[in-house]
């Protein structure tokens, strides 16, 4: 799909993953054992043979570059394409004369992105959230707008019923008409569909858009820019069927981690002909020590096991030692669960080490989070 | 544009491996898989990059398709270089008609246009059939510092296998005075590791002398190091310590990969100081469910496990049944075992499918001494429903279900 631009709101608005985004965005918390949020977007993108994507970023980015790179690793590193990361302050006012400086929210930063934009010569350009884990052809998407002489069309899902205030509900009509949007609020159930946060559009039309919501001082995407377009114009609905989960919370992040474990959930996202691209760091293959003791867990390479581990996610390079129990627990790389250690329903974020003999438990509902490189 | 590169490494990736059978009825041997996420060529090639080396020709000729397409650019081991990087070298028609690599040093004859392009001082020879982990920089130096023609490195061997092996016959500050191949009475026990620097234009002029000889089989063991020797020119050893296995047989090949169950064999391959690369199928980690039981094994990424493993080596994809039985085993990528069945000292190869309660491989203790053996299934062969495949023997085909 040489004539679609792909667009990646990277940044945080409403999600807050307690200590895990002290350092980064959403989109850059590590899941599933090697990847990070935004892989499943920028992989769903390259997936969909879209090779141009421009990543808006805002705060606490470095680590998302960090992870990015060059973008070999998703097949980015073009000499024609690829991925162009966008921060606030990108372009002089002259070349973005709506905004240049921070951004209120996406509505900002896609203005002040609006140089990019109006430069790309693609017809389409598809906008997804960073923070939404879901392998979607993102190909068939476009094409169905392409028929449907929507002027926008969204990604809608069916499957959670969930009451959260930052989520976006709508309406839809038998003809996959929508009718409503409203965020924080399903209208009595009446909003049956939760926005997964990917839309497209032409070009052209979001560029309208975005001038249009300039001038008005609309701030925030979802309750103004796209009820202007719901008011206006034509919103059209896809409706995606298979396993997605958008991480607001770190409840949200410990239950999508929780749902991988189970298989047809993870055939599901780790669709082998559009695999989950990732940065790839050569670590041996994982190692089972003579008393390793390992029970519906995901494990991935360079761990070191000689302990006892049930229901959890391990990251690269991980070492549970003889002795150590950990149970629904989810340990990030170079993670260190010292002999005798016990945990439950424990989220560790990177480097974290639990010495001999410490217990830690959290509860389902409240997975407790350690910090990065802590002591515990 | 100026290419000057101090030293090429020249990789001899040309050979069958007619000793692995049927592991290499479709790729030359360095393209075999090592280690549950590598190929035996990931381990020369990592050496070079660590070592600082960073243009070198991989010679080709047996069943490339494999090996081209695994090498492609050289990204995965940094080798996508603006000056250098990694070629694949293939025989190829000149205007003076086209011929087949002769021999290892023919091989290299054919590319001396590749190699002056660079304009190099030294020229390091490499072997695609060996698993071991070595800066190859530090034996540079030892070349340079000894003003040798060439260095040939060397692994003290016990005196018993010395017979199986080029025997490099030294004097007491190293300098070689004769190379003797797979001698019956060994007077040293220093063996060759098929690794050699050569002083460019030393070897130059040797691999064309070698050319214009009559009935030489243009082979850097027969031929150009003997030739050395009698010329009088410096040839030198450099002691090797550390891991090191020919991998060249299907017993070696198992051998090795069990090797790396045992933490104090001496190849780390989680040494973050000198890593091992090798492409990555971007595979989700491997799973192991409540109904496995794994010990003592190396698991890699997209792996599905619901049966009993036990000191194997499982490479990217491996699915494992409920109540299937797997210990002392090599899985290459893709390997199915279906639930129930039972694979023991074996070697199961890429995409291979063992079907429910067959029974593949036998332990030492079961069978008589002379008729054991690992067991090994072909790459795509499906070993049918409660099939049998006993120890020492090789599917090279399909197994049809047991009646």
């Amino acid at each position: 799909m040489k004539n679609v631009l792909g667009i990646i709101f990277a940044f945080d608005t409403d999600n807050d993953l307690r200590e895990l985004t002290d350092h980064r965005t959403v989109s850059a918390v590590q899941f599933g054992g090697r990847y990070r949020i935004v892989d499943f977007m920028l992989s769903n993108m390259v997936n969909s043979g879209i090779f141009r994507v421009g990543i808006l970023m805002k705060d606490k980015y470095q680590s998302l570059i960090d992870h990015i790179g060059s973008a070999k690793d998703w097949d980015m590193s073009r000499k024609n394409a690829g991925v162009t990361l966008l921060p606030p302050y990108s372009y002089s006012r002259k070349a973005s004369p709506l905004v240049t400086g921070e951004y209120r929210g996406k509505i900002d930063a896609l203005a002040g992105a609006i140089d990019y934009l109006q430069k790309n010569r693609a017809e389409y350009v598809v906008i997804g959230d960073g923070d939404l884990i879901a392998n979607v052809a993102l190909d068939d998407v476009v094409e169905q707008h392409r028929k449907s002489g929507n002027d926008v069309t969204m990604v809608v899902s069916k499957r959670r019923p969930a009451d959260n205030q930052f989520a976006t509900y709508c309406e839809l009509s038998r003809r996959r008409e929508v009718v409503d949007i409203r965020v924080g609020d399903h209208n009595d159930g009446k909003c049956r569909y939760e926005a997964m946060g990917i839309y497209v559009m032409s070009r052209a039309y979001l560029i309208h858009l975005i001038a249009d919501c300039v001038a008005h001082n609309c701030i925030h995407f979802e309750r103004e820019m796209l009820t202007r377009a719901l008011i206006d114009d034509k919103v059209g609905a896809y409706v995606f069927n298979e396993y997605t989960m958008k991480i607001f919370d770190a409840k949200d992040y410990f239950q999508a981690s929780m749902d991988i474990l189970d298989k047809d959930i993870r055939d599901e996202l780790f669709f082998r002909s559009r695999p989950i691209f990732t940065r790839i760091y050569d670590e041996a293959p994982a190692y089972y020590g003579d008393k390793a003791d390992v029970q519906d867990s995901l494990i991935a390479d360079g761990c070191h096991i000689e302990g006892k581990v049930s229901n959890c996610i391990l990251f690269r390079d991980v070492i549970i030692e003889k002795d150590a129990e950990i149970k629904n627990s989810i340990i990030m790389e170079n993670g260190r669960i010292l002999s005798g250690a016990s945990l439950d329903y424990i989220v560790a974020d990177r480097g974290v080490t639990v010495r001999e003999g410490r217990t830690m438990m959290g509860h389902e509902n409240y997975p407790v989070v350690i910090g990065k490189s802590a002591v515990i | 544009m100026y290419r000057k590169k101090e030293c090429v490494a020249m990789l001899l990736a040309g050979g069958q491996g007619s000793r692995l059978y049927v592991l290499t009825t479709k790729v030359a041997k360095p393209a075999v898989p090592f280690g549950g996420k590598y190929k035996i060529i990931d381990f020369p090639l990592s050496n070079c990059v660590n070592s600082g080396i960073d243009t070198v020709g991989v010679l080709t000729q047996y069943e490339p398709h494999a090996l081209n397409s695994y090498i492609g650019s050289g990204q995965t081991w940094d080798l996508d270089r603006m000056r250098g990087g990694v070629y694949t070298l293939p025989p190829y028609q000149r205007s003076k008609g086209s011929e087949w690599y002769k021999g290892t040093a023919n091989a290299i004859y054919q590319n001396i246009n590749f190699i002056d392009e660079y304009d190099p001082d030294y020229v390091l020879v490499l072997s695609g059939d060996h698993i071991y982990k070595m800066n190859y920089n530090k034996m540079l130096q030892h070349h340079k510092q000894n003003e040798a023609d060439a260095t040939i490195a060397v692994l003290d061997v016990p005196i018993d296998e010395a017979p199986r092996f080029g025997i490099m016959n030294c004097n007491p500050d190293g300098s070689i005075y004769e190379f003797e191949e797979k001698p019956k009475h060994p007077k040293s026990t220093l063996a060759s590791m098929g690794i050699y620097i050569f002083t460019w234009k030393k070897l130059r002029q040797y691999l064309i002398e070698d050319e214009a000889k009559e009935g030489s089989s243009n082979d850097f063991g027969k031929d150009i190091i003997p030739a050395m020797l009698g010329n009088g020119e410096k040839l030198i050893s450099y002691r090797f310590e550390g891991y090191w296995k020919d991998v060249g047989t299907i017993e070696s090949l198992w051998e090795a990969n069990m090797d790396l169950l045992s933490p104090k064999s001496g190849l780390n391959l989680s040494d973050d100081t000198w890593r091992i690369y090798g492409r990555n199928n971007g595979a989700p980690p491997h799973f192991t469910s409540k109904e496995a039981k794994v010990t003592h094994s190396l698991i890699s990424e997209g792996c599905e496990i619901r049966g009993n493993v036990s000191e194997s080596v499982l490479f990217s994809d491996v699915i494992i049944g409920k109540g299937a039985t797997v210990e002392y085993s090599i899985l290459m990528p893709g390997a199915v075992i279906e639930p129930g069945a039972s694979v023991r000292y074996s070697i199961v190869a890429e995409g291979a499918h063992i079907c429910e309660g067959a029974v593949v491989g036998a332990a030492p203790s079961e069978v008589e001494a002379d008729a054991w053996g690992v067991a090994v299934v072909a790459s795509g062969v499906r070993i049918g429903k409660g099939a049998k495949l006993p120890a020492k023997e090789m599917a090279g085909e399909d197994l049809p279900d047991a009646e």
